[in-house]
């Protein structure tokens, strides 16, 4: 028997070439199909299980065009689906899509065309189930493709973005903060020595008033000490905090002073006024 | 006499070879129809389809002929050839074997169809080709 053979040039995609034997084809069945799928099947899910979904792809593929089945073309572009999904690969996903081509090349023609009893890889019942499943499979790979194109546009958030914006404390920051908090000190402290000087004054009148005796002339003479205590303690603070405060802060300043002009704006500094003492901020705007 | 003999002589021996030029089949050009499938070294018949039935008789009356081979080109896009119902492969596809006469050839992307109709190819066989889509 003369043997036919058919060269097929099948161009782009690098599409396998299926091997025909054209003028005397075999009868192509859902059941002989079906069979001829099970063996493909079961090897492609051990590639699967085993992670290797590019092997099985193409195992799927490469049988699907020789079976002449739509339903492993599907499984094919499943497998590349799946793929993209956990690379994120958007490569997978477009050949999934391209390979779904074919499959509906062959699906719409077993619905809408005139078809032969020669090549039925299924039944005409499942035509359309086949069809929803490869639609399905179009659109989560479109979907996939726009999923990972948007992720690639977002800005990538950086957990130490936070911690980079404060950047590095200026020269002197610690000595003018310190010095700060010392001068803050010191003036709580002249106001307590204030105070007790008030507390002091007050309970001396007492004890000069001739009209005060006894146990009150006792009660205002213990006010009077413990403002008198009051009085050294706070202006002991006063004198030591505002003392220590001023010479941090000028030293802070000096430190800044050394510094890159741009690291000098917003100084804090002590101001000595007629009326009293405060901490101003001097800088360039 | 000898004149007329030197005359009729060499219109003797051309008139058989005209007349088999003649009789040819007028495949040998490329022929192509509103739809934009162009055609040579066979007729086209643009829509039609064969069912089981017409394709087996066709099968059994050319089965001894010696084959054709048909060549399918896209112009652009891209698409699936089926033949007598049965998927070939992408196009383009060249040189597939076919017997002479009839055949329905389909051509589709997808849901698209951009070709149907049926191919008689003469019984001389040769080369076939197809192209579709608007130049």
């Amino acid at each position: 028997m003369k043997r036919l053979t058919c060269v097929l040039l099948v161009l782009g995609l690098g599409l396998p070439a299926p091997s025909l034997a054209w003028a005397a084809p075999e009868e192509v069945t859902p059941e002989s199909t079906s069979a001829a799928r099970f063996d493909v099947e079961q090897a492609g899910q051990r590639m699967v299980a085993s992670g290797d979904l590019q092997a099985a792809a193409d195992l799927y593929w490469s049988k699907g065009f020789e079976l002449r089945d739509p339903v492993l073309l599907v499984m094919s572009a499943e497998a590349l689906r799946d793929l993209a999904d956990r690379d994120r690969s958007i490569p997978a996903a477009e050949a999934a899509i391209e390979r779904l081509r074919v499959a509906f090349d062959m699906l719409y023609y077993l619905r809408d065309s005139a078809t032969s009893a020669s090549w039925q890889p299924i039944t005409s019942e499942q035509v359309s189930t086949v069809l929803d499943r490869a639609e399905r499979v179009a659109s989560e790979a479109e979907a996939l493709i726009s999923a990972i194109e948007e992720a690639a546009k977002a800005p990538v958030v950086d957990p130490d973005e936070g911690k980079r914006k404060r950047g590095k404390a200026k020269p002197g920051t610690v000595l003018i903060a310190a010095g700060a908090g010392l001068l803050v000190l010191g003036l709580g402290g002249g106001g307590l020595g204030a105070g007790g000087l008030a507390i002091g004054a007050a309970a001396q009148q007492d004890v000069e008033d001739p009209l005060v005796y006894a146990v009150e002339h006792h009660a205002a003479e213990e006010r009077g000490q413990r403002g008198n205590v009051l009085a050294g303690v706070g202006f002991a603070i006063a004198g030591v905090g505002v003392i220590a405060g001023s010479v941090l802060i000028v030293l802070g300043v000096k430190k800044r002073k050394g510094a890159s002009p741009a690291e000098q704006a917003f100084v804090p500094a002590p101001i000595w006024l007629r009326g009293g003492a405060g901490l101003g901020v001097s800088g360039r705007f | 006499m000898r004149r007329a003999w030197t005359l009729a002589l060499p219109i003797m021996l051309a008139l058989p070879i005209m007349l088999v030029m003649v009789a040819r089949p007028a495949a040998a050009a490329e022929v192509c129809d509103e739809q934009g499938v162009c055609i040579d070294g066979a007729n086209w018949e643009s829509g039609g389809q064969l069912d089981d039935r017409a394709r087996a008789k066709e099968r059994k009356k050319q089965a001894k002929r010696k084959d054709a081979s048909l060549t399918v080109e896209l112009r652009q896009g891209r698409g699936s050839v089926f033949i007598d119902g049965v998927w070939i492969a992408p196009a383009p596809v060249s040189y597939v074997p076919l017997k002479p006469g009839k055949h329905d050839v389909e051509v589709r992307d997808g849901e698209t169809l951009l070709a149907r109709g049926i191919l008689d190819i003469p019984k001389n066989g040769g080369d076939v080709k197809l192209t579709i889509g608007d130049e």
